[in-house]
């Protein structure tokens, strides 16, 4: 059993309204000491609101923001123990990278001699201290987002809140940031929430990811869990390829989708909504024996993209993505058939579509 | 949300200042026109009684009329001069290069900056040499001179705002330069003109900071007739003739911003 | 500028600047250069228009009097542009962060008095301070006094109207600035453990410094040579420089005279920008 200090921050039915629009409704979410949790969903899904529900610009129309232990749901953000790297990092621009970093322990009426011991901790853990004189405007992009995460954390905060950090910058600089600030972070050991909209992101930096989609919470689990076992429609196509096929498992254990793609499984009857991404299916020698169900092919569109190919596929009237390296001159063509094999071992289910 | 006590009373602090900041600014012409309506002859608050006799006086008196007449005819020469002198300016500032092009716009808005009273008498010391003393040219000169910045900066904004690419899509249309300026840019300028306009003739209409020294006995402006008659005696009659300046310049201001928005104004 | 300028029509562009040139160069800088140069003739300037002489200069800076009354009217410039800096700031950044429709308003009331008559202005001044007017009714019925006072025809009063006539400018001149300061910056801070009061004083004010001095100088030139104001509004017992100036040329006709001390304002008014603007280096270069 978890004790509360293990909680760093809870979320407690938090809704918050503007009018008639609902942006975030009912979300409750414990986020535990240590981890790294993302919240992830499409604009206007309510992650960026909810984060600052957290931070305390935004007072919620309901439920509680508790912070430590400590209701803070009606505390002002600059009384809650939140240290926030804003989108476009905000320094302070008539500020050095030293003040900027300064300016939290200030407020918080450290000692001056304290102050610059730990100015200097941040700067070091963010490779500046060569740059602790510059102004801003005389920084680059990745350097200003490091200089902001030094600010945030030199406070010592009982939760980094990240909002879309990279999402200014560019593709590859995006690349080395998140695996710079994810070092950052491991090494500090500090729990963070961050928002994002990319996918990729959010599986390989987060502990724990929740998807938002229209103000709700859809699922909270580790990457694997949203991944391979989403538990609605919405995050199994929000995150990876996949292919919806609605259909019916029978009594004797088959799945025959509305479409007419059948394979065995272990699902009771009833409907069901089968979740095949492109690693469920798999090229296969039609020569050799096979334990999984087997099927012919028929390629729609076929792409190289180097390392792999992609294949869209017919399969009995459903649509299938297939990935694989073929070599360009072995790649299959568009129209070409192709055996494959569905790992259905592997298949996740979801709760079927409402009528 | 909770605030730290500072928070709250900058907070109230602030609205009160604020409010009265805006009173401040309203009051003066508020009173005005308020007082303008008394029944008897003194400035008093609240008024006694509700009158229309300063505004028949004030109509009555041939000597505001003939002011008043006067400085709307200068208002209107002043705004067309100013208008065709600030519009070429401010058109050959945005659409040409060329050497002292920056120096050129300094010395267009440069009025704004000198104090009236200096232009005032330096203009009553050229007129006296040049025999333009005691002139309408004279004064006219001087009312073009102080609307001129304030048309070039707006017929400036206008034209940043205008889309190039519209007349370079006339042009592609086959319609040669002389159809493209009178159905494309003059109709989407026509707005930014008009209130530069409008301007022009508010800021004649009003000026009594450097016309007080230059009219004389048969040609004196509203406003510099008003300024000698304040000095003597105030009552409601005053108030009378004040509102009836406020309300031109209200009718004319109102124009503008229904055309531009009070954002531009500034 | 959008495409590149027209190259042609060199005639044109003459033609387009030249009515500008004329006019301002025929009635702005030639009857400034005049008054300079008249204000070192030997005489009175308005017959006698010859000679060099610094009489007039030697007059005004070596006459104690004289320098009182400059050294008044520097003060009331001053106490203008700090009264306005102190409450112009509060609108102008309100008015900063205030969405278009709920500005609208606000910026009629704001740029209203500027387009009325300095005349009309002044003059509701003297209705609301008069012995029977707005403040005196008001402090009479309530009871504060006993009978009206006279509120005109003193230093505050002249210092109400100069505000209210200037800070416009001021307003305008903060609400540009703070409109540049990203409110993001604002919510930064605030994570960062500052009240609104450390926020303002940390962030806000020192990164709308630019625009309080640019309204604070333009606030100060035009108070220093206000006349209309201090005449009708101060009465015989206020002095400003204006006034004077204004009584040289119109009643004593002293007008090589009139024309030094419109100089020696305009200089005093220069010095006193280029002292800000230098103090104002020195505060943002220091680390």
């Amino acid at each position: 059993m978890k004790s509360s200090k293990d909680v760093v921050v809870s979320l407690k039915g938090v809704s918050k309204r503007y009018g008639d629009v609902t942006a975030v409704e009912t979300l409750s979410l414990d986020v535990r000491r240590g981890e790294l949790l993302c919240l992830l969903g499409p604009s206007g899904c309510g992650k960026t609101t909810t984060l600052r529900m957290v931070a305390g610009f935004v007072e919620p129309s309901d439920g509680a923001v508790v912070i430590d232990g400590q209701d803070m749901t009606r505390e002002p953000p600059y009384r809650r123990d939140t240290g926030m790297v804003f989108q476009n990092y905000a320094l302070f621009p008539h500020m050095t990278t030293a003040q900027n970093i300064a300016f939290g322990l200030e407020n918080l009426k450290w000692a001056k001699a304290d102050r610059d011991k730990r100015v200097l901790e941040m700067l070091t853990l963010v490779e500046m201290a060569h740059l602790s004189d510059r102004l801003p405007a005389q920084l680059s992009g990745g350097q200003q987002q490091r200089v902001a995460l030094a600010r945030a954390l030199a406070m010592r905060p009982a939760v980094l809140l990240l909002d879309e950090p990279f999402s200014n910058l560019d593709a590859q600089l995006r690349v080395r940031m998140r695996e710079e600030i994810r070092d950052v972070i491991r090494r500090v050991e500090i729990t963070t929430i961050f928002v994002t909209h990319d996918q990729e992101e959010a599986l390989m930096l987060s502990d724990r990811i929740g998807v938002m989609n229209k103000g709700k919470l859809e699922q909270v689990g580790t990457p694997a869990d949203i991944y391979e076992r989403p538990a609605s429609r919405f995050v199994a196509q929000f995150v990876g390829w996949c292919s919806l096929l609605d259909g019916t498992v029978d009594t004797n254990g088959n799945f025959v989708s509305t479409r007419g793609l059948a394979f065995k499984s272990s699902l009771p009857p009833g409907a069901a909504t089968a979740v095949i991404r492109p690693e469920h299916v798999k090229a296969r020698d039609p020569d050799l024996a096979d334990a999984r169900p087997t099927y012919t092919a028929k390629v729609i569109t076929s792409d190289y993209y180097g390392g792999i190919s992609r294949l869209l596929l017919r399969v009995c009237g459903e649509q299938l993505m297939m990935e694989g390296h073929f070599p360009q001159d072995r790649r299959p063509r568009v129209g070409d058939e192709v055996a494959i094999a569905l790992e259905t071992a592997q298949i996740p289910t979801v709760p079927a579509a409402p009528p | 949300m909770r605030k730290d006590l500072i928070d709250r009373i900058m907070s109230v602090a602030g609205l009160v200042v604020r409010v009265c900041v805006y009173v401040m600014l309203a009051l003066p012409a508020v009173i005005v026109i308020v007082s303008s309506f008394a029944a008897d002859n003194v400035l008093s608050f609240p008024p006694t009684g509700f009158s229309l006799r300063w505004y028949k006086s004030a109509f009555a008196n041939e000597e505001f009329m003939a002011s008043l007449w006067t400085s709307t005819y200068i208002g209107i020469l002043a705004s067309c001069l100013s208008l065709g002198i600030g519009f070429a300016a401010a058109f050959a500032i945005d659409r040409y290069e060329f050497p002292g092009r920056a120096a050129f716009q300094a010395l267009a808005l440069s009025p704004l900056i000198v104090p009236g009273i200096v232009l005032g008498i330096g203009l009553l010391y050229l007129f006296a040499w040049t025999g333009l003393n005691q002139t309408l040219a004279g004064i006219l000169f001087a009312h073009v001179v102080l609307a001129i910045p304030y048309v070039v900066r707006t017929v400036l904004a206008s034209l940043s705002l205008f889309d190039r690419r519209l007349e370079e899509a006339a042009m592609n249309l086959r319609a040669p330069p002389w159809v493209v300026l009178r159905r494309v840019t003059f109709p989407m300028l026509l707005p930014g003109i008009l209130s530069a306009a409008v301007f022009a003739f508010v800021v004649s209409f009003g000026n009594v900071t450097v016309t007080a020294f230059l009219t004389y006995d048969d040609t004196v402006t509203l406003p510099v007739r008003l300024f000698s008659y304040v000095q003597q005696s105030s009552g409601p009659f005053v108030a009378a003739i004040s509102s009836i300046m406020i309300a031109v310049t209200l009718i004319v201001i109102l124009v503008i911003e229904k055309l531009i928005g009070a954002e531009r104004l500034a | 500028m959008q495409s590149t300028p027209a190259k042609p029509g060199r005639g044109h562009l003459l033609l387009l600047i030249s009515p500008l040139l004329a006019v301002l160069i025929a009635f702005l800088v030639l009857p400034l250069v005049w008054l300079f140069r008249a204000s070192f003739y030997a005489g009175e300037g308005f017959v006698e228009r010859s000679g060099f002489s610094l009489a007039h200069y030697q007059h005004f800076l070596f006459d104690g009097y004289y320098l009182s009354v400059l050294v008044e009217t520097l003060l009331y410039g001053v106490v203008t542009a700090i009264v306005c800096a102190v409450i112009g700031f509060p609108v102008g950044y309100s008015l900063a962060r205030l969405p278009p429709q709920r500005r609208r308003w606000r910026m009629i009331i704001v740029i209203l008095p500027l387009t009325l008559s300095l005349v009309v202005v002044v003059f509701g001044w003297v209705a609301i301070l008069g012995r029977s007017g707005l403040v005196n009714s008001i402090l009479v019925a309530s009871g504060l006094f006993d009978s009206p006072h006279t509120l005109l025809f003193n230093k505050t009063a002249v210092i109400i109207v100069l505000v209210q006539q200037t800070i416009p400018f001021m307003i305008l001149s903060v609400m540009s600035v703070v409109a540049q300061i990203d409110p993001v910056l604002e919510h930064a801070a605030a994570n960062l453990r500052a009240n609104r009061f450390v926020t303002f004083a940390r962030v806000i004010i020192p990164l709308a410094a630019p625009g309080l001095m640019a309204g604070f100088v333009l606030v100060f030139v035009i108070a220093i040579s206000a006349f209309i104001t201090p005449m009708l509004v101060g009465g015989s017992r206020i002095r400003m420089i204006g006034s004077f100036i204004y009584e040289q040329m119109m009643s004593s006709m002293n007008w090589s005279f009139g024309a030094a001390m419109a100089f020696i304002i305009l200089g005093a008014g220069l010095l006193f920008t280029a002292l800000l603007n230098a103090l104002a280096a020195r505060r943002f270069v220091r680390r």
